[in-house]
């Protein structure tokens, strides 16, 4: 640290060009800081467990329009039992919405029916007792549901008393210290109360942008719907095989109508489509960052070091070897960046605080300020790696050369 | 003992070739004081720089107190700059951020010698070469013969056995060129060896050896030839 004041005496000689680019790494600093913070929790929210097992599954639908109620429920077992018999095939389940597709339907949840305001809110999946089988949904408390709880109704069955599976997620909201009070508990639906007998490790919600998609849960009524929506579970590595199966066995009958036929990875692409392009759009946003950053503080070690040319040569003639040359520059550029860090980190702070007070959003958590200064240090030192080794590579006889 | 054998330097510039020494061999005892003289571009700069360790050779063997420089790593070559040469320069060449003090002790950082004895040298030499009272000052804030001063109290303070002054008095007017002068040849007397180019005949004369560099060749003169020469009068 011997040359420490040497050189925070040149650069205050210098003023202009070393303040210019401490402001324009503070700024770049407070960007990065935020770039950054989307960018990880916007990766949380791509590669968050949706607790199905994404590779095996895929649905279609069967309108029925126009069908007896009695009728429809007959066709619909008579499918089911057909397709459950395909070799390809694990599991087939009825389900009113595949999660992740954009459509469902959602509750207020009280525990108390007087209660004026809800706790927390939950969409409903509802279909055959064994869906969380074919979904591959983790029960990791209570119990399943069993092959008499099953019932088709042309409601969600919120009137029935089969008790409900829900998400540890909702379990955590409903019962924030210890979420396994949750199992045996009564929630309230819409007035009705419903007990809890089973919790689920994750599960997916309809809407990945909805705030409360990790709250759900789920019913062991078929409902009814004009069109029924068929959940199937192909084997390992045969989805695809599965599908044309179930296509060619559904097609002997030319009566029959299939739609909406897609993988479940076809419904979380089209979900998160928004999310990954911004994604993409935010490391795109800070690789320019830096390149920004590494732009300045090279053009800035360059000039430092052309201004210099005559000193380095006297300092080399005087016994400075290449690496006390090369230290020198790199602790100017390292106290450059650390001002514009610090800087940064202030203008983070100043924001936060105006952020939390006045628009009640989350502020920065710390650590990021940590990580952006890291990134930011790092390719400053990178960037100054090679106008530092040109000022290594100055001749000490430079020190001699007239002009 | 300062040797070189067959050394030679030329300067690319693009395609431009310049041979600014021919092959040269010499030997500098220590203890002597050598000046180099010879028009402008005929290498005495160059010639310095190569015994400096400021320039490598293109080719011969340079042997520095019986070690092959051409052998030596830059670590090694800085050392010896730093321990055994000191460099007095023409444009003086302080850091222009540092004070009187800062700039002398310079060396000695580079030497990483202890602070304590750090100070003892510099205030000695501050006294030696009368700037005790300027320790404080930037460069800029003193005159050109006390800048010169300020120097060769730097070249001076790891106290190297060889001083290289390229021109020492070339920027100062007659009274500190005197003083100046003095201060190289009672170094002398005390034992430094000192390697002096200048274009001054005056002042080369007040060494005990005359070297004409010409075209970048060598020939040893004797202070007569050129008084005859040049009709100066003894
Ligand atoms: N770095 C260099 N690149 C190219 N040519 C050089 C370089 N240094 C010196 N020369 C050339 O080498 C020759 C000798 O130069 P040098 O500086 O040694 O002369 P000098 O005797 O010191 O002159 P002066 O009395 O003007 O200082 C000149 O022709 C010069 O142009
Ligand atoms: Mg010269």
């Amino acid at each position: 640290m011997k040359d420490l004041k040497p050189i925070i005496s040149s650069l205050l000689r210098a003023k202009m060009a070393p303040l210019l680019l401490i402001l324009q790494i503070a700024v770049t600093f407070t960007v990065l800081v935020n770039s950054v913070y989307l960018m990880v929790e916007k990766h949380a929210d791509i590669t968050a467990p949706t607790g199905l097992s994404e590779n095996v599954l895929f649905s279609f639908q069967i309108p029925h329009q126009g069908e007896e109620q009695s009728q429809k429920i007959a066709n619909m077992y008579k499918h089911l039992e057909a397709i459950r018999a395909l070799e390809s095939v694990e599991r087939v389940s009825i389900i009113n919405s595949i999660p992740l597709s954009n459509r469902g339907g959602g509750f207020d949840i009280k525990m108390n029916p007087d209660d004026p305001v809800y706790v927390s809110k939950a969409a409903a999946f509802t279909g055959s007792y064994d869906l969380i089988d074919t979904m591959g949904v983790k029960l990791i408390a209570g119990e399943s549901f069993s092959l008499v709880d099953e019932e088709a109704l042309n409601d969600l069955g919120l009137g029935r008393s089969t008790g409900v599976i829900i998400s540890k997620a909702l379990a955590q909201s409903l019962f924030p210290e210890n979420w396994h009070q949750a199992l045996g508990s009564t929630i309230y639906l819409n007035q009705v109360p419903h007990n809890i007998r089973g919790v689920v490790e994750h599960l997916a919600g309809p809407w990945s942008f909805w705030q409360y998609k990790k709250n759900n849960i789920i019913l062991p009524t078929i409902f009814l719907m004009t069109d029924i929506t068929f959940l199937v579970r192909s084997h390992e590595g045969l989805r695809e095989q599965t599908m044309k199966d179930v296509v060619e066995l559904l097609m002997q009958d030319p009566h029959l109508h299939i739609d909406e036929l897609k993988t479940f990875t076809e419904f979380k692409e089209a979900a998160y489509q928004a999310q990954n392009a911004a994604y993409t759009t935010l490391q795109f946003v800070i690789v320019g960052l830096v390149l920004i950053t590494m732009l300045g503080v090279f053009g800035q070690t360059r000039f430092s070091v052309l201004k210099r040319r005559k000193q380095i040569g006297t300092r080399r003639a005087l016994g400075a070897s290449r690496m006390e040359i090369i230290r020198y520059f790199t602790i100017e550029n390292l106290l450059i960046t650390l001002c514009g860090a610090t800087l940064g980190a202030l203008l983070t702070i100043l924001a936060n605080n105006l952020v939390v007070a006045h628009l009640e959003l989350s502020p920065v958590p710390w650590p990021y300020l940590a990580y952006s200064s890291a990134i930011v240090i790092l390719s400053g030192l990178i960037a100054a790696i090679q106008p530092a080794i040109n000022a290594a590579n100055i001749s000490p006889a430079e020190a001699t050369r007239t002009v | 003992m300062l040797e070189l054998i067959g050394v030679s330097k030329n300067f690319r510039d693009s395609d431009v070739i310049t041979q600014a020494l021919q092959p040269i061999d010499l030997t500098v005892q220590l203890g002597e004081f050598i000046s180099f003289i010879g028009p402008s571009g005929s290498g005495k700069t160059t010639l310095l720089n190569v015994l400096g360790l400021l320039e490598t050779p293109c080719s011969g063997d340079y042997v520095f107190a019986g070690k092959n420089v051409s052998t030596l790593n830059d670590k090694e070559k800085s050392r010896l700059r730093n321990r055994e040469i000191g460099y007095v320069f023409q444009s003086f060449h302080l850091l222009p951020d540092f004070c009187v003090y800062d700039n002398i002790e310079m060396p000695l950082r580079y030497s990483k010698m202890h602070s304590n004895l750090r100070r003892k040298r510099v205030w000695g030499l501050l006294e030696q070469v009368g700037l005790s009272d300027f320790a404080k000052y930037k460069p800029s804030q003193l005159s050109g013969g006390q800048q010169q001063k300020a120097a060769i109290a730097r070249a001076l303070v790891t106290e190297p056995a060889v001083i290289l002054a390229d021109e020492p008095t070339g920027n100062l007017d007659l009274n500190s060129s005197a003083e100046v002068m003095a201060l190289l040849t009672t170094l002398n007397q005390q034992g430094t060896t000192i390697l002096m180019a200048t274009h001054n005949l005056d002042l080369a004369q007040q060494s005990k050896r005359v070297i004409e560099v010409r075209d970048g060749v060598i020939k040893e003169r004797c202070l007569v030839h050129y008084a005859s020469r040049w009709g100066i009068e003894l």
